[in-house]
């Protein structure tokens, strides 16, 4: 029987002694509820993504146990220049306000353990979203002023001045425009988008002497092309194209809404969308709908996704409750664009290869793993055990649309064989991946643990062969944006 | 007498027009007040009436702005439960707009009348700026923190980060001036946390 995550992080050597970190598989359930049950809180913007956090934890303490052991051989003197190095690093974290809540944690893991590695922040800013101060109405007064040319109260036939809804780096407030049509007003807070490229110039500097692993080039990759994503999440003229390209992909018998964007009330800073009257995960969970209901839901929301990768190229990297809204009718609303990473001409081959082979035999599969994580033959020889955990965390990953007939996504032990793999897998101490998988991941995580949630139970094999995904009817999609 | 009073307010209007639309076309440095004269149909000499130098056209211009900001604010108060510094925000960015056709040749008036760095009293225009602004921040300090008046360390304070926000507005080169909205927010933020924190000290 393998070992639970939580007898492998007790195994850890100096793991913290403060923090609680052992899962109690009994309280999993209840742990999992909670970290995925916050409410969106406008007041502080604390907006955590369901499951990161804990599973951030777990590749923290398994990352620390690949730095020391890179390190073990090493000259002290080597050793205290990456330890001044990283603290610099974690130090510019805590001035970057956007960051709070990622650099309190850091923080924390800083005070612990002297010698958080760069890979750590790669897995920890992949995963979270990044927060702005509130803005009172004066301040987006003027701001709005400055984007759209007027005051709110004489563009919109009205505006709510208070908040209805957090956003990436930004908030939602609800109007009308003088056309009579309802809207939600998203707001960027002003100026935030390039104190991010700068600080991540700043972060990146701080880091770049810290090359203590031969893989350093692919976690460079990595790290540039979250920075890349989190660029495109800040610009809203991005997210109004993709909301469009969304939108055009499902018909009204679908019951698959995308908000309209209206352009004339829309810039980079500012994105005026149709307002969509439905309830949110939770409230829909509140209502405790039938498990019809739930598995209905659960299908769209499957599909929606799985369409924007098949007929677009594009990861849906943020699936969590918070952007999906279910309709009293049945219809689900699909919302915020802006976390969309788009998928180059070598990207697709990879994802091609990575579909077909989990139907195939166990030598495919070992083959996309190895052009996964970017092995040569050599090396693939001698890390045979590591390349079979990955394997395992492939098929792990498939297994819903693999699997023939209905697969039940709110299986808790589905789940909780997830974060076994993890621990299992970072316990090889390997970072190297394309980036590409980043986001996979972070999209299939975020993915099951709503899904979980809604304890919905479909056939997803079917609805991916439907979209095309799952069988050889892969089609050869051109990438958004003419890549 | 009464026509004379009227023909000055009339030709010294008419000074402050040309300035501007001089100052706008061809930038503070290079506009001399002889062009300033032509363009306001005056003579050289009797615009130095009205006017000692260059600077004082732009600290009037300041001044007039500075007034109808407030009325501008009059009109869109902040929500009765509004936080102070929401209050002191829409009080400073009702004046940036009215401010925003001379945002570029602010910047003399700035160093020359409303730092903390020039001379007391230097000008008495910029003086009446100042302690008009400042009666009105202390009232909303005052409102907001309770029945108290704030200290002079206080209002010192304010000044200075008002001033430092009026200096970055001068030369923002962010679209649409962005990062003075958000350095603007901040710094009131940071005030008003250290107003909160020193309370004791403060009152």
């Amino acid at each position: 029987m393998s070992p639970t995550t939580a007898e492998l992080i007790a195994a850890l050597p100096a793991i913290d002694q403060h923090e609680e970190n052992s899962i109690d598989p009994g309280q999993f359930r209840s742990l999992f509820d909670r970290l995925s049950r916050r409410p969106v809180p406008i007041g502080s913007f604390r907006r955590l993504w369901s499951i990161g956090g804990l599973q951030a934890k777990v590749a923290v303490a398994y990352l620390l146990y690949w730095i020391r052991g890179t390190l073990q051989n090493s000259e002290s003197r080597q050793q205290a220049l990456a330890e001044t190095h990283l603290k610099t690093a974690v130090r510019m974290l805590s001035t970057m306000g956007y960051l709070r809540g990622a650099a309190m944690k850091i923080g924390q893991l800083m005070a612990d353990f002297p010698d958080v590695v760069p890979e750590q922040l790669v897995e920890t800013l992949s995963r979270f979203h990044f927060e702005a101060p509130p803005m009172h109405f004066s301040l987006l007064r003027e701001h709005v002023r400055n984007e759209l040319g007027a005051d709110p109260e004489e563009i919109f036939a009205s505006f709510e001045t208070e908040a209805f809804a957090a956003a990436s780096l930004g908030q939602v407030h609800r109007g009308e425009l003088p056309s009579g049509e309802k809207v939600a007003v998203k707001i960027q807070y002003p100026g935030i988008a390039r104190t991010i490229r700068s600080d991540f110039r700043n972060l990146y500097a701080a880091l770049t002497p810290l090359r203590i692993s031969n893989d350093w080039r692919n976690l460079t990759e990595q790290l540039n092309d979250i920075r890349q994503s989190l660029e495109l999440e800040t610009d809203y003229e991005t997210e109004a194209e993709s909301l469009r390209i969304g939108r055009s992909l499902f018909g009204e018998d679908e019951g698959i809404v995308v908000p309209k964007v209206f352009d004339r009330y829309s810039t980079r800073r500012v994105l005026t969308m149709e307002y969509l009257d439905a309830r949110t995960t939770d409230q829909f969970l509140a209502t405790n709908p039938s498990h019809e209901l739930r598995n209905e839901f659960g299908r769209k929301i499957y599909r929606s996704t799985t369409r924007l990768f098949a007929k677009r190229r594009m990861i849906y990297a943020d699936p969590h409750p918070g952007n999906f809204l279910h309709f009293d009718d049945g219809r689900l609303g699909f919302i915020d664009f802006g976390a969309i990473r788009t998928i180059n001409d070598d990207e697709w081959e990879f994802c091609h290869q990575a579909v077909a082979s989990s139907f195939g035999t166990l030598e495919d599969r070992i083959k996309t793993v190895q052009k996964g994580i970017l092995f040569t033959d050599e090396e693939m020889r001698m890390k045979d055990e590591y390349v079979k955990v990955v394997v395992e965390g492939c098929d792990y990953m498939c297994r819903p649309f693999v699997k023939e007939g209905p697969f039940d996504f709110g299986d808790e032990s589905y789940l909780r064989e997830g974060f076994e793999f993890l621990a299992r897998a970072a316990r090889f101490r390997e970072i190297r991946q394309q980036p590409i998988n980043l986001f996979l991941q972070r999209r299939t995580w975020e993915l099951h643990g709503l899904l979980y949630r809604l304890g919905a139970r479909f056939d997803a094999g079917q609805i991916s062969a439907e979209e095309g995904t799952a069988s050889e009817a892969w089609e050869d999609i051109p990438a958004v944006n003419g890549e | 007498m009464r026509i004379t009073e009227e023909a000055k307010k009339e030709t010294r209007r008419r000074i402050l027009e040309a300035s501007l639309e001089r100052f706008k076309s061809n930038g503070f440095e290079q506009t001399t007040t002889k062009e300033i004269a032509r363009k306001a149909s005056i003579a050289s000499g009797t615009l130095f009436n009205y006017f000692p130098t260059k600077e004082a056209i732009v600290m009037t211009l300041v001044a007039e702005s500075l007034e109808r900001a407030e009325h501008d604010l009059e009109q869109n108060r902040p929500s009765a439960g509004s936080s102070l510094a929401e209050d002191l925000f829409a009080h400073v960015a009702a004046g940036l707009r009215r401010m925003k056709p001379f945002r570029k040749f602010i910047h003399p008036v700035l160093e020359s009348a409303m730092s903390p760095l020039s001379r007391a009293g230097s000008n008495e225009e910029a003086e009446l700026v100042r302690l008009r602004h400042l009666e009105v921040v202390s009232q909303l300090m005052t409102e907001k923190g309770g029945p108290e008046l704030p200290t002079t360390l206080a209002l010192h304070l304010y000044w200075t980060l008002y001033t430092g926000v009026l200096a970055y507005w001068a030369s923002d080169s962010s679209p649409k001036q962005e990062d003075t909205l958000s350095l603007l927010d901040q710094s009131l933020r940071m005030l008003v946390s250290w107003l909160e924190t020193n309370s004791q000290d403060v009152h």
